[in-house]
């Protein structure tokens, strides 16, 4: 009985149903003294509201895709001391496998004097150790939320600058969702320990800033929509922008890669493929490559320009890399879309400039933040193979 | 209305208490002819498990961080005509794409213009 069984959902909804009609009929025919006749009052009732609460919790995990496949799911291995992926039996298989283990780019030379904080810009503490502002970015006109994490390294090199990490949530979602549930810090400080990564600054800002458009259906997936909103400008360049004033960030591509879940994901591959100047590598968290918003399927020309399937199978895409991971269990984006990518990459002359690489975990989970944690140490190593650290 | 507060989700969970406490006390003290009486019960019932559920999704939605933010993303619409944006966005009618950028919050923001 899994959690997207149709059983689980007929079994929690008639025990709710049962529950309700023996406390209504049972109420006043329950034996023993008042205090436990009170208290199987009691039970009865909460135990029919927890189920009620259980069936239609099971039906929004059925109805939104089976976000979550397994118990696995919900109780979940969490590790956050380094672990490769739970469920991934051996070695992280790459697809294709790399030709060169190792890609690296001349650092980009910063100026010797770098203040710490350049501006009187107000951050207020949020969750495991992020800062939050609400950013006005000139170039969009859009205003919303952006949280940073500076590294430890950060305040005890106060003269490094030092990569950065944009990391984009998934849609319906906010920003929360990567400060949250991903324990992106944690995994991010267990994976250095190793030695390998680097120490980056996250940022993670609103994926979905534009009100009413926040559903699968109708946001604008990190693009720029002629007519509607800047999303792509408010996060390549607003963001960024804010980045570079306010931190010691490294300013060239080299120092600076993209990651996100789900639609984020989706985003992550299509920014790296729109803007090589911007960003040298980006990872794909269980994303999709092709657009799912009406604002890009309906227009024929956005429905090219912002998508990344498209892009490696029919454009000259640049030299940056990108890794797309997957789970075998994920139902809502599988490791098909991932398979489909590599062979329109591979079909195209054109685009074999771009390492494009993938990685299925056979059994890594759902489509939620459990799964996605699981692949942060893989995603952060391979990110600091090909992202210059602090210089 | 932020969905995502601690103080939307302490105010629902002190609801569904309450309200289950309501069933608990009221159930044989309600006034008027029995249809009345059964009528008043089944509006307890239902609504103590509806004030449950609501604390329960509340609280799930901010321990996966926030999947639906706000009030408006649950009202939006999900289902607009068909053609109203895209392929001539510029003739759609003001505000029905989405509302105003909202205004610049007082911030002390840094000064803008410094190319990426």
């Amino acid at each position: 009985m899994g959690p997207t069984s149709g059983s689980l959902q007929a079994a929690t909804i008639a025990l709710a149903i049962a529950a309700a009609a023996a406390a209504a009929l049972l109420w006043n025919r329950l034996p023993g003294p008042r205090p436990a006749r009170l208290l199987a009052r009691a039970g009865l009732l909460v135990f029919g509201q927890l189920m009620a609460s259980v069936a239609i919790l099971v039906w929004l995990n059925i109805a939104n895709g089976g976000l979550i496949v397994s118990w696995q799911d919900l109780l979940g291995e969490q590790s956050v001391n380094g672990g490769v992926f739970a469920g991934q039996h051996g070695d992280v298989v790459y697809n294709p496998v790399p030709v060169t283990a190792s890609v690296r780019y001349a650092p980009v030379p910063v100026a010797a004097s770098v203040a710490a904080r350049t501006a009187l810009r107000r951050f207020r503490p949020a969750e495991n150790g992020f800062e939050v502002t609400t950013l006005y970015g000139p170039a969009s006109g859009i205003a919303s939320q952006v949280f940073v994490w500076t590294p430890p390294q950060y305040t005890a090199e106060p003269s490094e600058r030092f990569p950065v990490l944009e990391l984009l949530h998934g849609v319906w979602g906010s920003p929360e969702g990567w400060t949250g549930p991903m324990n992106v810090v944690a995994h991010l400080e267990a994976a250095e320990r190793s030695g390998s990564v680097h120490p980056y600054i996250l940022v993670v800002p609103e994926v979905t800033p534009i009100r009413g458009h926040t559903t699968p259906r109708d946001n604008e997936e990190c693009s720029d929509i002629p007519g509607d909103a800047m999303v792509d400008t408010w996060l390549t360049q607003d963001v960024r922008t804010m980045v570079l004033t306010d931190f010691r960030a490294e300013p060239g591509p080299s120092g600076w890669g993209l990651m996100g879940y789900s639609t984020g994901g989706f985003c992550a591959a299509k920014l790296v493929l729109q803007h090589p100047d911007l960003y040298k590598a980006a990872v794909s968290l269980s994303g999709y490559y092709t657009p799912d918003s009406v604002l890009l399927r309906d227009d024929g020309d956005l429905d090219h320009a912002d998508n990344p399937l498209w892009l490696v199978g029919h454009t000259r895409t640049p030299p940056v890399s990108l890794l797309m991971t997957a789970s075998a269990q994920d139902r809502v984006d599988p490791p098909s879309e991932c398979q489909q990518m590599i062979a329109a990459a591979r079909a195209n002359p054109l685009s074999q400039a771009t390492e494009i690489q993938s990685f299925v975990a056979p059994v890594g989970g759902g489509h939620n933040q459990s799964a996605w944690e699981k692949m942060l140490p893989t995603a952060f190593s391979w990110l600091s193979r090909r992202l210059a650290g602090p210089s | 209305m932020q969905l995502t507060s601690p103080a939307l989700q302490i105010t629902t969970i002190a609801i569904a208490v309450a309200a289950t406490l309501a069933v608990l006390l009221l159930w044989n003290r309600l006034p008027g002819p029995r249809p009345v009486r059964v009528g008043f019960r089944i509006i307890l019932m239902a609504g103590s498990h509806a004030a449950t559920a609501v604390a329960v999704l509340v609280s799930v939605n901010i321990a996966y961080g926030g999947l639906i933010v706000s009030m408006d993303d649950l009202f939006a619409n999900l289902d607009p005509p068909v053609g109203h944006h895209l392929r001539h966005p510029r003739q759609d009618p003001p505000g029905l794409n989405r509302s105003a950028p909202t205004p610049v919050p007082a911030v002390n923001r840094s000064a803008p213009g410094r190319a990426p």
